[in-house]
């Protein structure tokens, strides 16, 4: 095996295991208390779906819309939504540069999906083995993708406003992207215009066999972007699966307390409450039960 | 914490000129905030608000309403802002001796 | 923007100097006439030389904590230390169970788009002073983290940026926790669904519950008084009798009929919770309250129980600890009285911390709570209250306090009752969920140190007061007398110094109140002239 697919091998088991592990440690964050924020989704009640607007909430039935949820987070996947109301200035250049990673992601995802199903004796649709459709797809995505990126990075360079609240991180994310492109630019061009190298890489990696030999640029795109793939899931970047929890699990969960947050709340009860001021630590005990019984307040 | 002095009169005050601690409070510290205040002289009327406002401390704790002070010494608001410029809250409940009125008041 | 120096960097926040980023009097966003006349100096304090050695100043020239510096090197280092020690509290499953998880997601997905920035009323109203930008304080905690927290490391801290820990960066960051309001319009705007807001309340709870530092008026005389007295405006329940009492007896020679308060009525149906401060600096609102439940018929109660007659819980803005021991026993009084449920009367703050946060550490079986919104627009609609609009003929606007738009979703009830007895309603620019903040919400409606009410008044509520004047863009006059309708005791608070600060009333004829109010006035059984035009 060579040590192309090696990396390969290693960047996207990190990839895989970084976003499980980043997934698993929001999923397993304790449940946290309240802090929604309207408007919901078409929900119950009122205006901003909020049951709060009826009287004797309580009494009536929660109406929650899945529906309604996913409409939304099409709008944000898809058009970038928030993007597009609150930031126009920003919209395009982003917009592009998703719409070219969802290109490339998919083409990514088809190649090997399509490595797999050989590996496994499937028939699989001789365009996914190259051709003008490939190079169209991944020309596309590129194209957008280059161009957003490097309207990006020119916004957040030229912008004063941007370049003084922007990270380190964020120069870094964007040049190791346009490194990627630079490189996956330069194996469309000069080796594998109609991916028909990928497609046999891709059914090598997936079927565990000698990976057939590649150009200098390809090798290149192969490295930075497993490089980059690995570090994803330890960056902002991450959003792109977190989404769910900042929407669905802090934005959107107004559900009123029920018989499992009453559980957890009792097991929350029970940890040591470590903090060292004295109004908190007043009453003696360690637990935060103690810590809420402990207040009967100083008159100054 | 600042000091506020005038004549023989030496007490604590917060940053707001208010008394730290309100129960060192006499007639003689309340001429001497008084004059802070702007009030030379205090009158007849300047410590019939005085007394009501520090009866009423000393019975509830806190400063009496505003309508309430006006209608308990028969002085209408505006008369009170002439007595004490800054007004009760600010003015008249420092000359006797209060604390700062807290929270959303 | 002025031509002063350039703009702080984040890293910049370590770096000692007299003022890091002073407040600019020419930026800040104009105002519509006559109030473009106005010189800001006017209104701004400037904190004295002597006070500047006494407390640090040093973010912006204004000081909320009255922060000294520790008398010797060890008193800072343990300042330090303890600052470090909250970082990894604050972060940890025992520690912050109640809010690890929203705090982890805001902390780590930030693309630093500056989409919040353009969003934040403190940061357009000031003229962009940089250190209000919502991204500036929560990267100095993201940059601390990544140096000093749990799980921090050299390769982080070069992706996350440089900052120093010192005292000049505790000091200042300390301040800069109280430079939001909490409005939470940066999270509404995020793309990603970082919430900054959350960030500087983390900020302000690790200060408050490691290192003792909270401003006075929201901890030693706020949540502390409200424990030990009964309410954060220290009324005891033997005061609080005698204000109602005299409450009720200006209300009856008002509306020409008496109306009495029930106290502690067991099995109500009713408990109803204002905010203490509307008892002593607006008692027309609980007066109004009291009507409306008469004459509608209401099976209702007030307590005269410790905390059971303050709704409010200054805890929500800083601190875990006492936001959980108010809210429980606010609870715990409404579960021994057995009323049907609470309802919260016109108290922002107080509706999202006891019928949303606290919601699931008093569980399902606590006593239902209410917002007074919809209670109210029932009522009305009911039609159990005889109501001539014309008797409301004047210009009405409506402030939504962004507990209750952003923070519950309450936007069309109140607009139900308005559009029932306001005739001559109009809404705000943006209204709603958009609303924007008054500038006292988080507390700073109530904190009056050093020269922070100046600031509070010029640049936290700058977009507001702004905004205000647009809605009767129409009628500015002083010949039109005009209400801002703000259903909220802190807003009220803060349009009371805007108002008096910019001489609204003398030069609009601008005066502000609740709802309820303007119910009442409508009341044909009511003698006319409830609302009192005059400043107050």
């Amino acid at each position: 095996m060579n040590l192309v697919a090696l990396w390969c091998y290693l960047t996207l088991a990190a990839f895989a295991a970084g976003c499980v592990l980043k997934a698993l440690r929001y999923a397993a964050a304790p449940m946290h208390l309240r802090w929604e924020l309207y408007p919901l989704p078409a929900g119950s009640g009122g205006f901003g779906g909020s049951y709060f607007e009826e009287v004797d909430w309580w009494l009536r039935p929660q109406r929650r819309s899945r529906l309604a949820e996913l409409r939304v987070i099409a709008a944000e996947v898809f058009t970038l939504e928030t993007v597009r109301a609150h930031n126009r200035p920003l919209w395009l250049p982003s917009l592009a540069f998703h719409w070219g990673l969802y290109l490339l992601f998919a083409l990514g995802a088809a190649l090997l999906g399509a490595g797999v199903l050989r590996a496994a004796g499937a028939p699989v649709t001789a365009v996914l083995d190259g051709g003008v459709l490939l190079s169209a797809w991944g020309a596309a995505g590129l194209g957008l993708a280059t161009l957003g990126a490097l309207g990006l990075l020119a916004r957040r360079t030229l912008e004063p406003r941007l370049r003084r609240a922007s990270a380190p991180a964020d120069f870094v994310h964007l040049v190791l992207l346009l490194a990627v492109f630079a490189a996956s630019w330069g194996s469309w061009l000069g080796a594998d215009r109609h991916y028909a190298g990928a497609a046999a890489f891709a059914a090598a990696l997936a079927s565990f066999s000698r990976a057939p030999g590649m150009s200098a640029w390809t090798a290149a795109q192969v490295v930075l972007l497993g490089l980059f793939l690995a570090y994803l899931p330890w960056s902002h970047m991450a959003h792109f699966f977190t989404k769910y929890f900042t929407w669905h699990s802090v934005r959107w969960d107004d559900l009123p307390a029920d018989r499992r947050h009453a559980a957890s709340v009792r097991r929350t009860l029970m940890l040591p409450a470590g903090w060292s001021a004295p109004h908190v630590r007043r009453g003696g005990g360690r637990t935060w039960g103690d810590v809420v019984g402990g207040g009967e307040g100083e008159k100054r | 914490m600042p000091q506020f002095t005038h004549g023989d009169v030496t007490i604590e005050v917060d940053e707001h000129g208010f008394m730290a601690e309100p129960t060192a409070w006499n007639d003689e510290v309340a001429r001497a905030l008084a004059t802070a205040e702007g009030v030379t002289e205090m009158t007849e009327e300047h410590w019939k608000i005085v007394r009501y406002l520090r009866d009423y401390w000393v019975q509830f704790g806190i400063a009496p309403m505003v309508r309430k002070l006006c209608k308990e010494t028969g002085l209408p608001l505006k008369q009170v802002y002439e007595l004490f410029p800054s007004g009760p809250a600010n003015g008249a409940c420092k000359v006797a001796g209060l604390p700062k009125p807290t929270g959303c008041v | 923007m002025s031509d002063r120096p350039h703009p702080p960097r984040v890293a910049d926040i370590g770096v000692p100097s007299e003022v890091l980023s002073p407040v600019d009097l020419q930026a800040l966003v104009p105002l519509p006439p006559p109030y473009d006349g106005i010189d800001a100096r006017t209104i701004w304090k400037e904190l004295s030389a002597e006070r500047r050695t006494e407390v640090d100043a040093s973010l912006d020239g204004v000081s909320a904590l009255s922060l000294a510096r520790p008398a010797d090197g060890d008193g800072e280092r343990r300042q330090l230390e303890a600052l470090a020690a909250g970082l990894v509290r604050l972060l940890g499953r025992d520690d912050n169970w109640a809010f690890l998880q929203p705090l982890l997601l805001s902390l780590e997905h930030c693309t630093h788009c500056q989409t919040c920035a353009d969003a934040c009323p403190l940061f357009v109203g000031s003229g962009g002073n940089e250190v209000y930008r919502p991204t500036y304080r929560s990267d100095v905690v993201r940059r601390l983290l990544a140096r000093y927290g749990p799980g921090g490391n050299p390769i982080r801290a070069a992706l996350a940026g440089r900052v120093e820990l010192n005292w000049t960066t505790l000091a200042r960051l300390a301040e800069l926790a109280y430079r939001c309001t909490l409005c939470r319009r940066c999270m509404q705007s995020c793309p990603i669904g970082v919430d900054n807001g959350l960030i500087a309340r983390e900020l302000r709870k690790l200060l408050s519950q490691e290192l003792g530092i909270a401003p006075t008026d929201l901890h030693a005389k706020g949540s502390e008084q409200q424990l030990a007295v009964g309410s954060s405006t220290g009324m005891s329940p033997a005061a609080l009798r005698d204000v109602v009492e005299f409450i009720d007896e200006e209300t009856s020679e008002r509306v020409g009929f008496k109306v009495s308060t029930p106290w502690d009525r067991e099995g109500a149906d009713v408990l109803l919770l204002h905010n203490a401060g509307e008892f002593l600096s607006w008692p027309e609102n609980p007066g109004a309250f009291a009507v409306i439940m008469q004459q509608a018929g209401i099976s209702w109660t007030l307590s005269s129980e410790l905390v059971g007659y303050d709704a409010v819980n200054y805890g929500l803005w800083y601190d875990d600890a006492q936001f959980a021991r108010v809210a429980t026993r606010q609870a715990e009084i409404a579960r021994r009285l057995k009323v049907r449920k609470v309802v919260i009367g016109e108290c922002g703050h107080a509706h999202k911390a006891l019928a949303v946060v606290a919601d699931r550490i008093l569980g399902p079986d606590a006593v239902p709570r209410e917002s007074f919104a919809p209670f109210l627009a029932a009522i009305v609609g009911s039609g159990a209250l005889r109501l001539d609009p014309a008797r409301n003929d004047f210009p009405v606007t409506l402030h939504d306090p962004c507990n209750l738009a952003r923070g519950l979703g309450i936007v069309e009830a109140p607009r139900r009752v308005l559009r029932a007895v306001a005739p001559r309603f109009r809404e705000m620019t943006p209204h709603g969920v958009d609303n924007y903040c008054c500038g006292g919400g988080s507390g700073f409606a109530i904190m009056s140190p050093n020269n922070f009410a100046a600031w509070r008044t010029l640049v936290a509520g700058r977009m507001k007061f702004r905004q205000v004047l647009e809605a009767f863009a129409d009628e500015p006059g002083p010949d039109v007398p005009k209400y801002l309708c703000a259903p909220c005791s802190n807003c009220k608070g803060q349009f009371r110094e805007l108002l008096r600060a910019y001489g609204a009333w003398e030069r609009s004829r601008l005066t502000y109140g609740g709802l309820v109010e303007l119910v009442v006035n409508a009341m044909t059984d009511v003698r006319p002239g409830y609302l009192e035009w005059e400043p107050h």
